[in-house]
């Protein structure tokens, strides 16, 4: 049962973009065991979506290795990777992404037949039994427009697991679902980990999920960590702040305020303005433009 | 074949989505397809009706013609009788006059030779002399004009300036004939010798026909003759055919780069519907892919729904095409020059079928290039 089904060796993705090369994942090791119900939790930005892509054969690393099921898919062609995907990994996305021109009954049958194992009637029966074991054998014949947001995301849920794949990789489930749903849709995940040994890996924003986890990992700026990055959001914008503050911006912030100060001044030379009003203003900007004065001659 | 059931379910739904584009595509095709279709029948009709006539026209296999006109030598009738091979000789004069003020083919032949240019009397009787002001007309001229057995008329060459006046001595149908040329009205058939009068060539006639026994072949005989006499021009009946073919053939191959823009439109339509397809469907196409959808699965959904487009428009070209070719070839019978069979033939309908299938699949060769080239990783990235 301790067998690892997902396994991340150092992987790096590295973006180049015309200013230069972008690292989005620095590094990351990662190792997932059979019927793991492991939550990756990181804000928007951290790489977690990357790092989702790259565990599930969709994308490959700039650097590391990646295994799954005991195969290196690495260096794997597209082909090759391709029928990874359709064994030994699923899929649930946000937006629930079902093939609009099938019904929920196909869209469960087409990972199954692009397997090329089973035959329209073996997969027919295993998408009417997957569909039932997620509450919707009365909506087997409905297109995804016919079915709330709830149901669109059992049928894709339905679709992940019926292949019986080593692993699933979930992309924000909830994310487009309302609280009620979303609770119903949690406790449909964690019965299939629980009742059937599923291993799932939920990539969100929502520390809510993490109550769900047998393990929660933490993404922040391309790294993992097991426990939660200790530097707190405040600190950070802080940090970020000092970094920006230089003295060349205060010059330029000087020079906007002056220019306001000017404008502001014509405008009630020129009557436009009421000087009683524009009073207040034209000292409040006057002041302003001090004090930032003062502070930069502070820090030289 | 699994893959192939679900790509007909996806592409079921698409067209039942998008039914005005689907309905324009399958039209472009088939108009494409039925001009196609309608000028092979068309033409495999021509071609047959003008063989038929020229056969029926020229009662021999070869025909020797001199350097100019009416320069054929009587007595290179009678050496040409002697050449081995050769069953008869039909000398023939054959030029252009007026019966009255009716434009008509004036044929002169000798009285033994009547048999070979007409199929049978209607009244009257063939003319047995090789002179005298005698007149054979042909039927349908002879109903036009109210002609009658007995009656007098009076007839001249296009050049000369009086009138001859000719006795009706019988009303045949005329085999050795070009119907309605032009303004022609008809034909009438004189003796040779007074067509001969007429033109002041005594002892010369415009053509010789040659017929040749059964056993000989006659590209042979041509040779023969062309040796003996090497001043003379010598045509086999299927050269003169090939030659109607071939002013044909030009006429059609004008027609079919006419129809190529048809089917250049075809072509573009359906790529342009297969493409807003792809474009459509990229995220569902990425989906897929990310399920387990090889490349060639989903190059399997376009490439079919192309194909499905295209057939439909191939089996609806392919009748609009014989709905067309039936129009067209009453519109040729109705100029009464030939008379066209509407032969539907398997060739015709599988070069409908061949040409749906072409102009489907070169419309999706760009678009499945493009369906193919979706990333898997775009589903995440579109997120």
């Amino acid at each position: 049962m301790n067998n690892e089904v997902l396994v991340l060796k150092d992987i790096w993705k590295i973006y180049k973009t015309p200013t230069g090369d972008f690292p989005v994942l620095k590094g990351i090791n990662l190792s997932i065991k059979e019927s793991e119900l492991a939550v990756i939790m990181g804000p928007s930005g951290s790489g977690k979506t990357t790092l989702l892509s790259i565990a599930g054969g969709l994308d490959k690393p700039t650097k590391g290795r990646v295994i799954i099921g005991g195969i290196d898919i690495t260096d794997m062609d597209e082909e090759e990777l391709t029928k990874i995907r359709a064994r030994k990994i699923g899929f649930v996305f946000q937006s629930y992404n079902l093939i609009r021109n099938f019904t929920a009954l196909e869209n469960v049958m087409a990972p199954l037949l692009f397997t090329g194992i089973y035959s329209r009637e073996e997969a027919k029966i295993i998408a009417e039994k997957t569909l039932k074991l997620v509450g919707l054998e009365r909506h087997v014949n409905k297109y995804p427009n016919q079915l709330s947001g709830g149901q669109q995301q059992r049928v894709a849920i339905a679709r992940a697991i019926a292949p019986g794949p080593d692993i699933i990789l979930m992309d924000e489930p909830t994310g487009n679902l309302d609280v009620g749903t979303s609770v119903k849709i949690l406790s449909l995940i964690k019965w299939l980990n629980e009742i059937f040994d599923q291993t799932f890996i939920i990539v969100t924003h929502n520390p809510e999920i993490s109550e769900l986890a047998s393990t929660t990992y933490y993404i922040r700026g391309g790294r993992i960590y097991k426990e939660p990055p200790r530097t707190t959001l405040a600190e950070t914008i802080k940090e970020l702040k000092k970094k920006k503050e230089t003295e060349e911006q205060k010059t330029v912030q000087i020079e906007i305020l002056k220019a306001r100060l000017e404008a502001l001044k014509k405008a009630v030379k020129n009557g436009k303005i009421d000087l009683e009003i524009a009073k207040k203003e034209i000292n409040a900007l006057e002041e302003k433009i001090e004090k930032i004065t003062a502070h930069i001659s502070k820090a030289r | 074949m699994e893959t192939l059931w679900l790509a007909l379910k996806f592409i079921e739904r698409d067209i039942k989505f998008k039914k005005l584009i689907a309905a324009l595509t399958i039209l472009a095709i088939a108009s494409g397809v039925a001009t196609f279709v309608s000028l092979r029948i068309v033409s495999l009709g021509s071609r047959m009706s003008a063989a038929q006539l020229i056969e029926g026209f020229v009662p021999g296999e070869v025909l020797v013609y001199g350097k100019g006109i009416y320069d054929v030598s009587e007595d290179v009738i009678d050496d040409l009788a002697k050449i081995p091979g050769v069953e008869r000789v039909t000398p023939a004069i054959l030029v252009t006059g007026y019966l009255g003020d009716t434009s008509v083919f004036m044929l002169g032949v000798r009285p033994e030779d009547i048999g070979n240019v007409v199929t049978g009397f209607k009244e009257g009787r063939p003319f047995e002399s090789d002179n005298g002001p005698f007149l054979v007309a042909d039927v349908g001229l002879a109903k036009d004009l109210n002609l009658t057995v007995g009656q007098t008329v009076y007839l001249k060459a296009s050049f000369e300036q009086g009138f001859h006046e000719f006795k009706v001595i019988g009303i045949a149908e005329v085999s050795m004939k070009i119907q309605e040329i032009g303004t022609v009205g008809g034909y009438v058939i004189v003796p040779l010798h007074e067509a001969q009068k007429m033109l002041g060539r005594i002892g010369y006639v415009s053509m010789a026909v040659v017929k040749v026994k059964p056993e000989q072949d006659p590209a042979l005989v041509k040779t023969l003759i062309s040796t003996v006499y090497p001043e003379s021009r010598v045509f086999l009946r299927e050269e003169v055919i090939g030659i109607v073919y071939k002013i044909m053939s030009l006429i059609e191959g004008l027609l079919l780069a006419t129809t190529m823009v048809g089917l250049a439109v075809a072509i573009f339509g359906t790529t342009s519907t297969i493409m807003s397809t792809v474009r459509e469907h990229q995220r569902e196409i990425a989906i897929m892919r990310a399920n387990g959808a090889s490349r060639g699965d989903i190059a399997t959904i376009f490439m079919l729904e192309a194909f499905v487009l295209g057939m439909a428009g191939g089996i609806i070209g392919i009748l609009f095409g014989i709905a067309g070719a039936k129009v067209g070839i009453e519109i040729i019978a109705s100029y009464g020059f030939i008379q066209p069979p509407l032969i539907i033939e398997a060739g015709s309908i599988l070069l409908g079928i061949f040409l749906a299938a072409v102009v489907s699949t070169v419309s999706a060769v760009y678009p499945v290039m493009k369906a193919t080239s979706v990333r898997p990783v775009q589903v995440l990235k579109n997120e």
